[in-house]
């Protein structure tokens, strides 16, 4: 049976909303520049997301596919262009996203202060391996060798301890 | 020590799952459906029509000149011919260019190296053709311009048409090196800025990236 590629688009652009929306909000928490450009970020991610799903050929898991396009995304969205592109978004999208958005733990918040200070790739790997992403989900999402993602993370987490760390000693 | 690590990540982890993300409800999934559907026709609508605009504008003018050549005689002719030619060749490498740019982005699922490989050799097309703005694009148009104005003045050498033909020349210059410089200044302030992020993103991977799985 043929199946009906805007349907099967818009069914997985479902399956990315109702169950991996986590993905999106905890990437652009980790990216975002600064606190202003979330809602930005949200809606740049969400488009993102509809326009290569098509590209999707299910060669990883769903929620995989998703890390690498919200990574790619965030690592090369400029808020200019963003303005520039999608000055005339609806509203409504970044509204409906934003009011969705959960009451932080302070903890959690400085978790995710000390990740937004990790070089890049080393953010993108700490999220997925808290998210309990193994190395070859890693892997084939970054395009980092599984020997290279272990190395990688190793050194990821040491300095994501030392910058937890030293936030402590700062607020104490 | 591991020991230690492990029961770090551990307290991180748990830390890490309590938090609760957004929960979007049915309702908001089809409205956002429909915004990013509706997004999504519109922005395409408008590249379809930038393409269209661009080539139609390039080959009014080799129609409009086209004419002009048929009208003229002589010199002018020729030099009508020179600026139709220039502007077929013209709308020639824009389509291209589309063409080229489009191509440069893989297809399927593709890791985040190879799509900021992508990403950056699609900036460095750009900052090529920007930078060489002047022989693909601008040398062509005022080349066959001159060509044009010039037959005319040969065909017609009165006072005026000669005169005319002097006080031109600097507006065509300049209009030229405006535009020349438009295109410097965005290699200057945006494309190469952003190629140097992208190329310190590629310098994030190690070499070896990709050899052993």
């Amino acid at each position: 049976m043929n199946v009906n590629p805007d349907q099967l688009r818009e069914e997985r652009f479902r399956t990315c909303l109702r169950e991996h929306a986590g993905i999106i909000w905890k990437v652009v928490h980790a990216f975002r520049p600064k606190p202003e450009d979330e809602r930005a970020l949200y809606q740049e991610l969400i488009l993102r997301i509809w326009e290569t799903l098509p590209r999707f050929r299910g060669e990883s898991n769903l929620s995989t596919w998703m890390y690498g396009v919200a990574f790619r995304t965030a690592l090369q969205w400029r808020r200019r262009e963003s303005r520039h592109r999608r000055a005339r978004e609806l509203n409504e999208l970044a509204d409906s996203l934003t009011a969705n958005t959960p009451e932080t733990d302070p903890r959690i918040e400085a978790l995710y202060a000390a990740i937004r200070r990790l070089p890049e790739m080393d953010r993108s790997l700490v999220i997925m391996q808290l998210d309990g992403c193994t190395y070859r989900e890693m892997a084939k999402s970054t395009g980092l060798s599984e020997s290279n993602v272990g190395a990688r993370l190793s050194r990821a987490r040491d300095q994501l301890y030392h910058l937890l760390q030293s936030e402590n000693h700062e607020t104490n | 020590m591991k020991q230690t690590d492990d029961a770090k990540w551990h307290d991180l982890s748990r830390l890490w799952d309590q938090q609760s993300a957004p929960d979007l409800p049915e309702t908001e999934i089809e409205s956002l459906l429909g915004s990013v559907r509706r997004h999504h026709r519109a922005f395409r609508r408008s590249i379809f029509w930038r393409d269209i605009r661009e080539s139609l504008v390039g080959l009014l003018l080799a129609a409009f000149f086209s004419y002009v050549a048929f009208s003229e005689t002589g010199y002018a002719r020729a030099g009508a011919c020179v600026l139709v030619a220039a502007c077929v060749g013209v709308t020639v490498a824009f389509c291209w260019t589309r063409f080229r740019a489009r191509r440069i982005r893989p297809a399927g699922d593709h890791d985040l190296r190879k799509e900021i490989e992508a990403s950056l050799a699609e900036v460095e097309f750009q900052i090529c053709l920007l930078r060489n703005v002047r022989w693909w694009y601008l040398m062509p148009l005022a080349f066959g311009l001159l060509a044009w104005l010039f037959g005319s003045v040969i065909e017609s050498p009165t006072l005026p048409s000669v005169v005319g033909f002097v006080l031109v020349l600097p507006i065509i210059g300049l209009v030229f090196a405006w535009v020349e410089r438009l295109n410097h200044k965005a290699i200057r302030e945006d494309l190469s800025p952003r190629a140097e992020s992208l190329q310190s993103l590629i310098d994030q991977f190690p070499e070896s990236a990709g050899t052993d799985h």
